[in-house]
């Protein structure tokens, strides 16, 4: 086959000599705009999971990369005059220049045909005389852009300020520096590359970046910033540049990867934040996906698709981690003053990291981290919830701080299904006084209207099946007018009457209030979908005594998009705060049947650590939350005060 | 934990003449259900007809789709076919339904694959009137298993990858305020006796070939080809939440069943 790379990095040298090798007879060419010597960053890295993936792919070239880079394990963090180290990662990394120049050869060695200098030719004419032309041509891919009209790429930018410079000392390992000056917050990413050479990346959010001057700043004046500022933390280098200019990270996701027989590769199809380092790992995978597609398969159509169906799921996922990871350097500011170890904690449980997995690399670290959390007896920071359907309240929540009612409906029209408890009645008053007698635990009653999701067929037979007014079924209630606010104060009397230590007001999920507050259902400016919400909270708070605490639920995102945002999120959990709540209850999503929650381990931390320590209010929060380690994980990061468990995995537990 | 079998019907070249036999030795064996996979542009039967005829030839044992592709079906029929299955069974039927991982079987439906997901909440909203559980590994999966369902059906892997997806079909569940607690399919394959390795490789390779470099590891992930390695991935599926464990023939041969036979029933 005739196969023409477009851009002569990592990615497209790397396709071009696997091409060779899996079948000698493709011809392949290679265009590159710059000289064969050019080249812009220090290093690249990779960590040990993806070179494990190469390296089982790959025999021949891998073991020659591997060999000219540096490895190392800890990763190291710098904060507050305080050095905290974290093992058992392993990367290993290469100097850029050094890997071009291995894979140069390879590629030569192997009959490919390198164009260096050489304008790239028009996109049809290439089309029309190679079988296939793969974009290689980076994250500002002309190609892609070409075929814009077909791939339709997304490119967003992110809320940082980044440039790269090197160190000519050899950090032993990954490390991050911390400082903050009269502009603001400031952060440096170290690897290693060479024996006498690092990667350094400065980053500051935008408003630092601004206040700094450094719109205006030239590479010298970088270099004099950073170099004053992280004095204590050169260890003895100098800082160099190397068009080190001022970035937003740019993330580009591209609804198709290829049109006709045009192909994208590498950054030029999707970007990932250089935090998680998977830049040139991606490119690298892609090549393989690619060459062995091309191989294996008669047809170039098929070949494509069998392509893209590998990669990209893998790159979605790693997409997904790394907005996670962008998103930490985004806001770490507001953590800044926390003891080292659980900042370093909450930095390494920025994206799929969880405390099992650090325990296992390092337990000494660990230990460190859970010593400065200052949480004592886990239990007294778990809440149980009562699972529907279960009896009034969970049994097996002894040892937990209290225990969540299922929801109780504030009218009967509130129920979500015909047999739901609830108290609106006086009757149902002396039904949860003679519950509540008995219970050992401290027992809090979550306060609903189902609003648009009442009337519906019991929960065991799937979520949101209607039950129709001929089987029993009645009007749904849409509007939060007044009386709904009575509803709730009455209810909470009530829930005062029958002796329940604490109280939810439960504005999740999609019901009544809920729906009032996500801009998925109700139209409204912010402050018109914030107002009724919190005069609910601040009406109940008369009524309900200051000893006993009263929390409010809501769901902080709706997990779709065009969604609550987080500022929103966190902006409401203030004027919770600020109205009477105790705690805040951070849920997120079935505010629409759009809503699609990420369901990994604890995936609600990350909303709920950004209003606890944005809003600066207790938060309580679950969701993916399987065993105790899940809860250290939250509550050692400073996430969440406490965590709403099931009743199931307590007892599993 | 129960153990159940797969219909020697998703095998090229298998013979159609099998099932029945099949299906009669799994119910004298210590099987609890025979379960079938879907594929349309493949050289397989189809898993509702082979349903059918092992339901006539069978009493007790509890018949499973493992599942089958959804959208290649219209809701109506498909809920029509399901509660014939149903009857004729005598209630041992469970749909298991998932959007499936391959382009091709939807061309040749002429079922557009971009509307699949779409498709399947349909038919999920849709009365189907027997034990519906839904496969598949992506998030919107583990919310349509929770939200729709009452079990859900995992694609088969090492117990760790299992337990990965179950925590997040229970994080679902939990979530939505389901009740009680989904009834959990695990699935793997199976090849035994000499060259069984081989063998059922060469089986898998084919099946799983659409997967282009990652069919290896996923074949190599699921196959099990020795008691120990049968008890091993039994006891890491029992110890991560599974309720039944259904393991696919990969050698279309009665031996195999009784070789399989011989070591559930020492379980």
């Amino acid at each position: 086959m005739k196969i023409a790379v477009v851009g002569g990095g990592p990615g497209g040298l790397y396709l071009s000599v696997l091409l060779k090798d899996l079948d000698p007879r493709h011809q392949v060419t290679v265009f590159e705009r710059n000289r064969p010597d050019d080249t812009f960053g220090f290093g690249v890295v990779f960590s040990d999971n993806t070179m494990g993936f190469i390296s089982a792919m790959d025999q021949r070239v891998y073991p020659q990369l591997i060999r000219q880079g540096v490895r190392w394990e800890p990763i190291e963090v710098r904060h507050g005059g305080r050095v905290v180290r974290c093992g058992g990662i392993g990367f290993s990394a290469i100097e850029r220049k050094l890997l071009l120049q291995l894979l140069q050869q390879h590629a030569a060695a192997r009959g490919v045909e390198l164009r260096f200098q050489t304008e790239v030719p028009a996109l049809a004419a290439l089309g029309d005389e190679f079988d296939l032309v793969v974009a290689a041509d980076g994250v500002n891919s002309l190609l892609r852009t070409e075929l814009a009209h077909h791939l339709e790429p997304e490119i967003s930018e992110g809320g940082t300020r980044f440039t790269w410079l090197g160190s000519t000392h050899r950090y032993p390992s990954f490390t991050f520096l911390f400082a903050r000056d009269q502009f603001g917050e400031w952060a440096v990413h170290i690897y290693p590359y060479r024996e006498d050479g690092s990667t350094f990346i400065v980053e500051a959010d935008e408003a630092t970046w601004r206040r700094a001057g450094a719109e205006s700043w030239t590479e010298t004046d970088t270099i004099a910033h950073a170099e004053r500022l992280f004095a204590a933390d050169l260890d003895g280098g100098r800082l160099l540049s190397n068009r080190s200019l001022w970035l937003r990270f740019r993330t580009v996701r591209c609804r198709r990867w290829f049109h006709g027989n045009v192909v994208l590769l590498g950054d030029a199809a999707h970007t990932a934040h250089f935090s998680v380092g998977s830049g040139t790992k991606m490119a690298m995978e892609d090549a393989l996906a690619l060459a062995r597609a091309i191989t294996s398969r008669g047809d170039v159509a098929d070949a494509l698709q069998a392509y893209v169906s590998e990669r990209r799921p893998r790159v979605e996922h790693i997409q997904r981690m790394a907005g996670l990871s962008q998103a930490w350097w985004e806001s770490f500011r507001f953590n800044y003053s926390w003891p080292a170890p659980r900042f370093a904690f909450h930095l390494l449980t920025r994206a799929q990291m969880r405390y099992d997995t650090l325990r296992d690399r390092d337990p000494a670290f660990l230990e460190a981290v859970a010593a400065d959390s200052g949480v004592t007896d886990l239990m007294s920071r778990v809440a149980a919830a009562t699972p529907p359907g279960s009896g009034p309240v969970a049994e097996a929540s002894e040892g937990c701080a209290f225990v969540f009612s299922d929801l109780l409906a504030v009218a009967p029209e509130g129920r979500i299904a015909a047999a739901d408890r609830g108290l609106w009645c006086d009757e149902q008053v002396e039904e949860w006084r003679q519950a509540l007698a008995g219970a050992r635990t401290p027992v809090y009653a979550r306060l609903n209207h189902a609003g648009p999701r009442a009337s519906m067929r019991p929960r065991a037979e799937g979520i949101d099946r209607p039950l129709a007014l001929e089987r029993g079924g009645w009007e749904r209630v849409t509007e939060c007018a007044p009386a709904i606010r009575d509803l709730f104060v009455a209810a909470a009397r009530r829930a005062l009457a029958a002796g329940f230590h604490g109280l939810e007001l439960f504005f999740a999920h999609g019901y009544l209030v809920a729906a009032h507050i996500s801009p998925l259902t109700h139209a409204a400016p912010f402050e018109e979908r914030a107002r009724f919400p919190v005069e609910v909270v601040a009406a109940v708070r008369e009524v309900w005594p200051r000893e006993r605490p009263l929390l409010v639920a809501y769901s902080a995102t709706d997990w779709a998009p065009g969604g609550l945002s987080a500022g929103e999120a966190v902006e409401l959990a203030r004027r919770f705060r600020s109205a009477g709540a105790d705690m805040i209850d951070v849920l997120g999503g079935q505010t629409t049947a759009r809503s699609q929650p990420p369901y990994a381990p604890c995936y609600q931390m990350f909303i709920a650590g950004k209003v606890r320590n944005e809003a600066g209010v207790p938060v309580i929060t679950a969701g993916g939350v399987g065993d105790l380690d899940d809860v250290r994980t939250i509550l050692y990061s400073g996430r969440a005060d406490m965590v709403a468990l099931d009743t199931v995995r307590i007892e599993a537990t | 934990m129960r153990i159940g079998i797969g219909l020697p019907a998703t095998i090229p070249g298998a013979p159609a003449s099998l099932i029945v036999p099949w299906a009669q030795a799994a119910e004298a064996g210590p099987f609890a259900s025979l379960g079938v996979h879907d594929r349309l542009n493949y050289d397989c039967l189809e898993p509702m007809l082979a349903l059918a005829a092992a339901a006539a030839a069978t009493e007790r044992i509890e018949l499973a789709c493992l599942v089958l592709i959804g959208p290649l079906r219209r809701p109506a029929l498909l809920a029509k076919q399901a509660h014939t299955l149903d009857r004729l069974s005598g209630r041992r039927f469970t749909l298991g339904v998932g959007v499936g991982p391959r382009e091709d079987d939807y061309q040749l439906a002429g079922v557009p694959w971009g509307a699949r997901g779409r498709l399947l909440d349909e038919e999920l909203a849709f009365e189907l009137p027997v034990p519906v559980a839904v496969g598949g590994g992506s998030d919107q999966a583990y919310l349509r298993a929770a939200r729709a369902a009452a079990g859900y059906v995992h694609g088969g892997g090492p117990p760790r990858a299992f337990r990965s997806a179950v925590d997040r079909v229970l994080a679902a569940w939990s979530d939505l305020g389901r009740p009680g607690r989904p009834r959990i399919w695990g699935t793997g394959y199976f090849a035994l006796g000499p060259d069984a390795r081989e063998r059922g490789m060469d089986d898998l390779l084919r099946y799983y070939g659409f997967l282009g470099s990652l069919a290896e590891p996923v074949a190599a992930g699921q196959l099990v080809s020795s008691a120990e390695e049968v008890r091993a991935y039994a006891e890491g599926y029992r110890e991560n939440g599974c309720d039944d464990l259904v393991l696919f023939p990969t050698i279309p041969d009665l031996e195999q069943l009784e070789r399989l036979s011989e070591i559930v029933s020492s379980i």
